[in-house]
This record gives C-alpha cells, structure tokens and sequence, in this order.
C-alpha cells in the first residue's frame, strides 16, 4: 500500500516542490493511508511537523516505532492527549496542545516547529480538518485553513491537510479546494 | 513607498502634529499636556490589545499573556490619569499615594506577564528538536554517501577478481 501512496503522491504532485494538498481518506484505511503518506515522505528524508488532533503523541510514536518510521525527523504537536485527560509526559519532540479548539496555539506552535526545523525542504502534516470540524464552526474552520494554506506558502513546505471523505466535509473541502494546490484522493480502500 | 503612500503619510503626520499643538494650547501647561498625550497613547495601545484579545482563541498560553498585558496597561493609564488630575486639583495626604499603588500593581502584573512570557517560550521553543533533526539528517547524510561509495567501487572489484580468475 506504501507503493500506492507514494505512487499516488508522485503522480499528483510530480512538478511540485512546495505544495498544500488537501488529502482525502476514507473511514476503513485511514490510519493506514496516514501512515503510508509519512512513510513516503520521511523516505524521501525530509524532516516535518505532525498535527494531531486524532491520535494522542503516545500512540502515533508506538505505531511509528512498529512501521520502522524515523521519528526522530518529525516534531509533533498533540491537541489530543489533553483534551482526553491522558498522561502528559514533556518530551523534545511533542508539543501538547490543550485542545483543537485552541486555534491560536496549534498555529503559533506550527509556526514556530516549522520554523526551527534546519533544512531546506520540510512538509506539514496535519490531521485532520474532519476532527476540526467537530470541535470549532465551518466558518471558522475554514479561515483557519485559509490562513493555514497561506503559512504554508510562506514556510515554503509540503504541506497535506488530511481529511475523511464524509457528506459534511465535502462542503469544507470544495470551499477550500481553490485555496490548495492539489486534492488528492485516496478515497478507494485498498 | 508611491506617491499616493507618501500623501497619506505626510497628512497623518501633519494631524498628529496639529493634535499635539492643540493638546499643548487648550491645557497650556506642559506637565498636563505630555500626561493627556500619554493618556491617548495608552488608550489607543488597550483598544489594539483588546481587538488582539478578541480573536485569540479563548484558554490559549497568548490569550492569558495578553489578559496580564491588557491588565498591566489598565493600571499604567490609571497611573497617568491620577497623576493628571494630581496637577490638576493638587491631592493632598493619602490621595497623593494612591497613583504609586496604580504603578505597583501595573509592575506587579507585567511581572506576571513576563513570567507567562518565560513560560510561552519554553512550551513552544522547539530548538532541542530542531538539533536532534539535524543531526539525524547529517548521520543518514553519511550514510548515503558511504553505500554511494561502496556502490561506485564494488564493479571495479568484481572486474579485478574476474582479472585474476
């Protein structure tokens, strides 16, 4: 399935150096796709930044560690973990964010993890704007992946806003389709 | 800047001069005249940090700071605003102490916001990281570069053995 992702990624984004992709995942492989779309990124040796508000930072580095995924190269911001009242423990590499409410810190944290990353070529991972969607308004939202998609141009990173393919997000998505690059589907399971 | 900017700019200037004149003509006295100048500076610095307020998300670590900040530049106005109407109507006994208090919270409360300042850059300070990347990226660096070598002088080799043979 790795060779699909990164076969898929390849094709849709093969003149693109820097990009913001908004990568839509259906329900039943989706861990599996976002692990697939790291893998190939980290393949690639780029370093990035994980956003998570799905996954608490425990979890993603357990199942990192078991896919032979380097997680050294990543910084990972965790807006999940608190807000599920799991352990905080303070590590290096993972900023724990109080919810996915919290806007503001998710963007100031992305700023500065993306910023502090030493190398030429980095990506933005970040999942997902479905469980955004549960926690603040469409119309908020949406000015956050405006705003987003604009950092990202600035940063200079390959930026994948990753999303579940549901009724509801469709909306979002086609509303925020002229803002990205590219909308990858990675809809069909595998 | 165009010539349209420059306009604009030179009009501004000139009202915030022409303000500033007035400021000095209607109190005609220069303790009052920097305090009320002071006073709309402060004024204008809580409206900024009031829109800023507003649309940081609420319980983030920049909301709280600029809470603190927005407190502190409350209490520096009451400090000036005191120390105006002292001029104006000459406090005496404790009145006159009661702008001190004013400054001393303010300090008080920029201490607090210094602190949160402190904190905001620990919690979002990724340079450990940013270190770590870098050499995990100069070790694979390497390594490449080692199988990249092995890989070029491997075919010399095969072809000397088969020399030999």
């Amino acid at each position: 399935m790795v060779a699909n992702v990164s076969y898929k990624l390849k094709e849709e984004l093969k003149d693109l150096k820097y990009y913001v992709a908004i990568a839509t995942v259906n329900a039943k492989d989706y861990h599996k796709t976002n692990l697939d779309i790291i893998k190939h990124l980290i393949s690639e040796k780029i370093p990035g930044v994980y956003v998570t508000l799905n996954r608490p930072f425990e979890d993603l580095l357990a199942t990192f560690q078991k896919n032979n995924i380097d997680e050294r190269m990543v910084i990972f911001i965790d807006a999940v973990t608190k807000t599920a009242g799991g352990e905080l423990k303070k590590t290096d590499n993972c900023l724990f964010i109080g919810s996915p409410e919290n806007l503001s810190d998710i963007s100031v944290a992305m700023d500065q993890a993306v910023r502090a990353i030493p190398s030429n070529e980095k990506f933005v991972f970040f999942d997902s704007l479905s469980t955004l969607l549960l926690y603040n308004h469409a119309e908020t939202v949406a000015r956050f992946i405006h705003f987003l998609a604009g950092k990202m141009r600035v940063w200079k990173v390959r930026g994948i806003i990753v999303s579940l393919q549901k009724n509801k997000d469709n909306e979002l998505i086609n509303e925020l389709t002229p803002f990205c690059d590219v909308t990858i589907d990675f809809g069909v399971a595998q | 800047m165009n010539w349209k900017e420059f306009t604009a700019a030179t009009i501004w200037l000139f009202g915030i001069l022409l303000s500033i004149l007035a400021i000095f003509a209607i109190t005609q006295d220069v303790k009052i005249a920097v305090g009320v100048l002071s006073l709309s500076l402060g004024i204008l610095a809580i409206i900024w940090v009031s829109i800023a307020r507003k649309s940081l998300s609420p319980g983030s670590s920049l909301r709280a700071y600029t809470t603190h900040f927005l407190l502190s530049l409350i209490f520096v106005i009451l400090f000036s605003l005191w120390n105006i109407s002292d001029e104006l109507y000459n406090f005496k006994g404790l009145l006159s102490y009661v702008g001190y208090l004013f400054l001393a919270v303010s300090y008080i409360v920029f201490l607090r916001a210094a602190y949160q300042i402190l904190s905001i850059g620990k919690e979002f300070g990724f340079q450990t990281q940013a270190l770590k990347i870098k050499s995990v990226m100069e070790a694979k660096q390497d390594s490449s570069e080692i199988n990249k070598a092995i890989k070029q002088s491997r075919p010399k080799l095969i072809r000397k053995s088969k020399k030999v043979k």
